[in-house]
This record gives structure tokens, C-alpha cells and sequence, in this order.
């Protein structure tokens, strides 16, 4: 132990990989709810087709190897991919915190919005002609009772919990593989 | 000659392979445990909701209920946990070859943008199956990026 540098904090750096995750994550979330909740019940509202917006697929884990990036190059460091993992893992619960109260904030500024959301796919599951009426009705309870859960703060705790969870294990990779690109040990 | 393997940061690589392996199975979605034809509210569907589009129309489905991604990001996962697990085997077979797999990982990223790029702009139309391959090539290379770091072939003069 006596030989070991004391390396800086990473915190700076998890902060900024979550903050951008956070906002472009947040940004494209809320297109697609103003896109469907603003759109004619159909089919169509449940397959949005019409939006095609794919390079939303790999923001959320990009944190991991933004932080390990940043945390390399402004220290001019080396480091395990075991501490990459790390601030990855930090990234990526730090950024669903964020992207949970720029939510929570959003939906101060818009309180219908979740209920137009919820109203248009309902009204648009109502109108599929391929599904039988009893397991209609039982699917149209169901997210009746999960959209009214979203709302409550238990049902935002568990949304915040699984996101955590869910980018916290993304951007763990991630940062194993930031650091093993900006950070690699090896010659 | 024989050939020898050695590991390292085991405990990591088993974290992965457990946290990487639930992800893909929750990544395909409700239908895998019965058909539940709920788009969206699933918590599958919640999961996922920041990290992909899930658009129906771009998804693969199970019994008949989208996967709770689409089929680029299926694609990722599905092939980042299978080239994990078999990255022993692997690094058996061919030896570690870094500076091939960064380019590897360099391509994978490129043609998946390219892909991406060329649909929107209306150069093509891409299709599930092209965007599940692209996405297999990306989540294959990133696994095989790290295989050095747990995995490395000795070989041993006898």
C-alpha cells in the first residue's frame, strides 16, 4: 500500500457522464411522450412507426465511458478496468436520479401530460380489433391501475429503483470499456 | 507445447456474466413467461425505457408480445452475454489479439452509425434482421474487447 498513488476523485467525472446521459435521455423520452400523447388513437399510436428515432439505443449507456473518458484524460491517468466498472456502475445510478427529478421537475411545468399519454394508448388499445374482449378488458385494467401507480410517490421509487438498477448495470460495461480504451494499464 | 489459461478479476467476470445474463433475459420481454399482451407497462418495458425506443414496429416478439427492446439492442445483448461466457473458450482458440478487437469495436460502432445514418436520411430501409446482425457485431466486440483482461492464453515450451 505504500507504494500507492493517491489518485484524484472521480466523483467530477461521474457527475458530467450523468448529466449528459440524463438530459439526452430526458429529451428523447419526453419527444416520444408529447409525440404519442399529441397523436390520433390507433394502432399506429402503440407501434409509433411513425417515430423513428433509433439513436436513442445506446445513449443511456454511454455514461460509463464519457466518465472513465473524462477521469483519464483530465488526470492524465491510468486505471483497472475494476475502478472503470465503478464509476461506470456510479454513472449510471447517478444519471436515473437525474433523469428522475428532470421528470419530476417536467411534470410540474406539464401535469397533464402523463394522463394524455396514458389516455391516447388506452384509447388505442380500446380500438385493437385482434385482440379478444376479455383479455381486452383485463389488459386496459391493468394499465389503468399502472399508469395511476406511476403517479404515486411509491410507484416513482420503484421506476427510480429499476433504473437504477438497469443503468447502473449498463454503464458498469461501459465504463469497463471506457477504461479499457483511455485508461488500459497495458503498453 | 500446451497451452495454458490464466484468469483474472474472476469476481468481476462472474458479476458480469449474472448481471449481463438477467439483463438479457428481461430484455426479451413478457412474452417469454406467457404471452401478457401489455405494450409499455410491462416492467420489462420499464426497464428499458431509457436506454431504447421500443418501438413495436422495429421489436421481435415472443408469443405473439414485443420483446421489451428493439431488435438492434436484443441483438447486443443477446450476443454480449453469449461472447462473454464463451470468452475462455475463445481466448483458447485464438489467443488474445487486442489491437484486432479495438478495430473490431471501432467497425462495430461505425456500421451501426452508417446503418442508422443511411435509413433516416433514406439511402436505404433497413430491416429487423439487419438491424439484429448490426447490433450482434456490437455486442459481440465489446465483450471480446475485454477478453484480456480475464483471460489470458500462456504458451508453455514442455
Amino acid at each position: 500500500m505504500e507504494n500507492e498513488q493517491v489518485q484524484p476523485s472521480y466523483w467530477p467525472s461521474v457527475m458530467i457522464g450523468a448529466i449528459i446521459v440524463s438530459v439526452v435521455t430526458s429529451i428523447f423520452g419526453f419527444a416520444l411522450l408529447y409525440y404519442v400523447a399529441g397523436s390520433e388513437p390507433g394502432m399506429g399510436t402503440l407501434m409509433i412507426s411513425g417515430l423513428t428515432i433509433p439513436i436513442t439505443c445506446l445513449v443511456g449507456l454511454i455514461g460509463g465511458i464519457i466518465s472513465t473518458r473524462h477521469y483519464a484524460k483530465t488526470y492524465d491517468i491510468t486505471f483497472p478496468i475494476g475502478k472503470g466498472a465503478l464509476i461506470g456502475l456510479f454513472t449510471g445510478i447517478a444519471a436515473a436520479i437525474m433523469a428522475t427529478i428532470i421528470g419530476q421537475i417536467w411534470n410540474l411545468v406539464d401535469p397533464g401530460l402523463m394522463d394524455r399519454f396514458g389516455e391516447t394508448i388506452i384509447a388505442a388499445f380500446e380500438q385493437a380489433g385482434n385482440i379478444p374482449e376479455a383479455q381486452k378488458e383485463e389488459s386496459i385494467a391493468s394499465m389503468m391501475e399502472n399508469f395511476e401507480k406511476q403517479k404515486t410517490l411509491g410507484g416513482i421509487l420503484q421506476g427510480l429503483a429499476i433504473n437504477m438498477g438497469v443503468l447502473g448495470i449498463v454503464n458498469l460495461i461501459s465504463g469497463m470499456i471506457g477504461a479499457k480504451i483511455f485508461a488500459s494499464e497495458e503498453e | 507445447m500446451t497451452l495454458n489459461i490464466q484468469a483474472h478479476n474472476q469476481s468481476l467476470y462472474i458479476l458480469v456474466a449474472v448481471l449481463s445474463g438477467f439483463i438479457f433475459f428481461a430484455a426479451l420481454g413478457p412474452g417469454l413467461y406467457g404471452g401478457e399482451i401489455i405494450p409499455r407497462v410491462s416492467w420489462q418495458h420499464i426497464m428499458f425505457n431509457l436506454l431504447c425506443h421500443q418501438d413495436i414496429a422495429r421489436s421481435f416478439s415472443i408469443n405473439g408480445t414485443a420483446m421489451a427492446v428493439c431488435s438492434r439492442c436484443i441483438g447486443i445483448y443477446g450476443a454480449f452475454v453469449i461472447s462473454w461466457l464463451l470468452m475462455p473458450l475463445i481466448v483458447y482458440i485464438v489467443g488474445n489479439r487486442s489491437k484486432i478487437l479495438l478495430k473490431l469495436f471501432g467497425i462495430s460502432i461505425a456500421s451501426n452509425l452508417i446503418d442508422v445514418i443511411g435509413n433516416l436520411i433514406g439511402f436505404w430501409a433497413n430491416t429487423s434482421e439487419s438491424r439484429f446482425i448490426f447490433g450482434v457485431l456490437f455486442g459481440a466486440s465489446s465483450a471480446l474487447l475485454l477478453m484480456n483482461e480475464f483471460f489470458k492464453r500462456l504458451n508453455t515450451e514442455v
